[in-house]
């Protein structure tokens, strides 16, 4: 006699794309992807700076093999579509995996329901994890080396947000929903200029800025501005030791334009007068902290997934080791 | 040359002769013989352990790599299990036998005495411990390779637990100080070695050389990246 197996596709279907086997191979993709950035540094997003520092770097380490590696989508295989479109396919079949483990539950008979809820939760997790990084993607930002001066509050550029400094504190505050972290703290300086009858001259750092009676610069590194009215350009430099490291001070140097004469060289601790030709610059110091503001609207989401999915690999391991089959197992 | 030295050596020396008597023991049972593997490993793990403790006295004087590799072939070294057999336990005392030589090499070779960090802190020491933990995983899944029917131990799970637990609580306290998560490409490459263990974890039990062969990569990444080769 012989038997006739109907199968039907669509079960096969939803079988497979619930499996262990799929989810593990697109882990293990997923996992390519993140391993990859350990030998190949990923483009930095948006900072023309580290992206410069970057590009340095990377044509130093891979050579005339860079063209090739980048082409490969290799030194930005987070931000490719390939690697979206994987962690896509993640959140679709853990959701899928979620649906069937649902139905799953509401089968099993009460005692055996816990057994299930572990890796449940670890799926529930998961999505809202990927949730939380797709909202981060999509509508989260985040600003780097912000400088922001003393007692004064800063717009971060691109946004409606601020960030201000105490100096007497040092606290930082910020407008609702961002996060900031403190990377560092910046001299830096307030000038002045006035002739020798008090009047105040006008200060400009480049032909095309505005002219300014205040100027107030970060002494990272070396600083120029002119004084058209006095034909005077300064150089301002934070002050080095013999050996070369830094010290305390601000190194000041007028020089005459034209033709580019020294006229005065000077170390200025703190804040102080130093007079040129008649012309009195006054400079005060002014720190600055730089500063990474953020806004992610994942927040929540991801932290609140991350939570889940340790409490449900925990459960879920625990479970198995009481020698109680996994759902997968039972099948 | 340090007291550390030798210890290494002997432990080194015990250990490889510990991979011979069993494959001996393999070809044909001789009574005691296993019994007697399994002392010499147990030396060879105390050999280490002293001599992770002088190393860590003199830790300026002493490359940074062998202050990270022998502790690690010390929680790694005892891998002699009865119920498996004879070329199961050896290919179990080969990444072992590795770390434990590249650290000998690196206490008598070209490499210079005093580069070793003087910062390495605790912390350092029980990162040894956990990966010397993984570099044990690492040995059962090549185990397993050789006889597939072979469950993997609880420490394979425990130290999967152990490392969610680090991972997600590095996670969430980075997105609460910085409001993203992975930004830094290390970061980046533990999630992926996280996911790699969670696969082997996940893998079907029909399919336990997948399993031995994810578990074997992760543990493998996860030592390269403490050792900073990645």
């Amino acid at each position: 006699m012989n038997t006739k197996i109907v199968r039907n596709p669509w079960h096969a279907i939803w079988q497979t794309v619930t499996s262990d086997g799929l989810l593990v191979a697109l882990l293990a993709a997923v996992a390519a992807g993140l391993l990859i950035t350990l030998w190949f540094p990923q483009m930095p997003d948006a900072d023309p700076i580290a992206y410069a520092r970057w590009l340095s770097d990377v044509q130093t380490t891979f050579g005339g093999t860079t063209d090739a590696i980048q082409a490969l989508g290799l030194l930005s295989i987070t931000r490719s579509l390939g690697f979206r479109v994987l962690l896509a396919l993640l959140a679709a079949i853990l959701l899928l995996r979620l649906i069937e483990q649902g139905d799953r539950l509401l089968a099993q008979s009460k005692h055996r329901q816990w057994a299930l809820w572990s890796p449940a939760l670890a799926q529930v997790g998961a999505l809202l994890l990927l949730l939380g990084q797709l909202f981060a993607h999509l509508w989260g930002w985040q600003v780097r080396g912000l400088l922001v001066q003393a007692d004064e509050q800063a717009t971060v550029p691109g946004t409606q947000s601020w960030v201000a400094v105490s100096e007497s504190s040092h606290k930082v505050t910020h407008s609702r929903g961002v996060v900031v972290v403190v990377e560092g703290y910046e001299p830096g300086v307030q000038v002045a200029a006035s002739d020798r009858t008090g009047r105040s001259l006008n200060l400009q750092q480049t032909p095309q800025a505005e002219s300014l009676e205040l100027l107030t610069l970060t002494l990272d590194k070396e600083r120029f501005f002119a004084i058209p009215e006095a034909g005077l350009v300064i150089q301002l430099a934070p002050h080095q030791s013999e050996s070369g490291d830094a010290a305390d001070g601000v190194d000041v140097r007028a020089y005459r334009s034209p033709p580019g004469r020294l006229e005065m060289e000077q170390v200025l601790t703190g804040s102080g007068e130093v007079i040129v030709d008649g012309v009195t610059l006054q400079l005060s110091s002014t720190p600055f902290t730089r500063i990474t503001a953020a806004s992610n609207p994942g927040l929540w989401p991801a932290g609140l997934g991350l939570s889940l999915i340790v409490v449900g690999v925990v459960g879920s391991v625990l479970r198995r080791g009481q020698g109680i089959p996994a759902a997968e197992e039972e099948q | 040359m340090t007291i550390a030295t030798p210890l290494i050596g002997i432990g080194l020396g015990a250990l490889l002769a510990a991979a011979g008597l069993t494959l001996w023991d393999g070809l044909g049972h001789i009574r005691g013989l296993g019994r007697a593997v399994r002392a010499i490993a147990w030396v060879t793990c105390a050999a280490w352990s002293v001599a992770t403790l002088f190393l860590w006295i003199q830790k300026p004087d002493h490359p940074t790599l062998v202050l990270q590799l022998i502790p690690m072939a010390a929680v790694a070294a005892p891998l002699i299990d009865r119920d498996r057999s004879a070329w199961q336990n050896a290919a179990a005392m080969l990444p072992t036998l590795i770390l434990a030589g590249v650290g000998l090499y690196a206490i008598t070779g070209p490499t210079h005495p005093g580069d070793g960090n003087p910062d390495s802190t605790l912390a350092g020491l029980v990162l040894s411990v956990y990966v010397g933990l993984a570099v044990r995983v690492f040995g059962e899944a090549l185990s397993a390779q050789v006889d597939p029917s072979t469950p993997m131990s609880r420490l394979f799970d425990g130290l999967y637990v152990l490392f969610t637990m680090l991972i997600g609580g590095n996670a969430l306290l980075t997105l609460w100080q910085r409001g993203f998560l992975w930004e830094g490409n290390t970061e980046l490459g533990l999630a992926g070695v996280w996911l790699v263990w969670s696969g082997a974890w996940l893998s079907p039990p029909r399919h336990p050389r997948l399993r031995a062969a994810l578990v074997a990569g992760a543990t493998l990444l996860l030592t390269l990246m403490a050792l900073g080769a990645m």
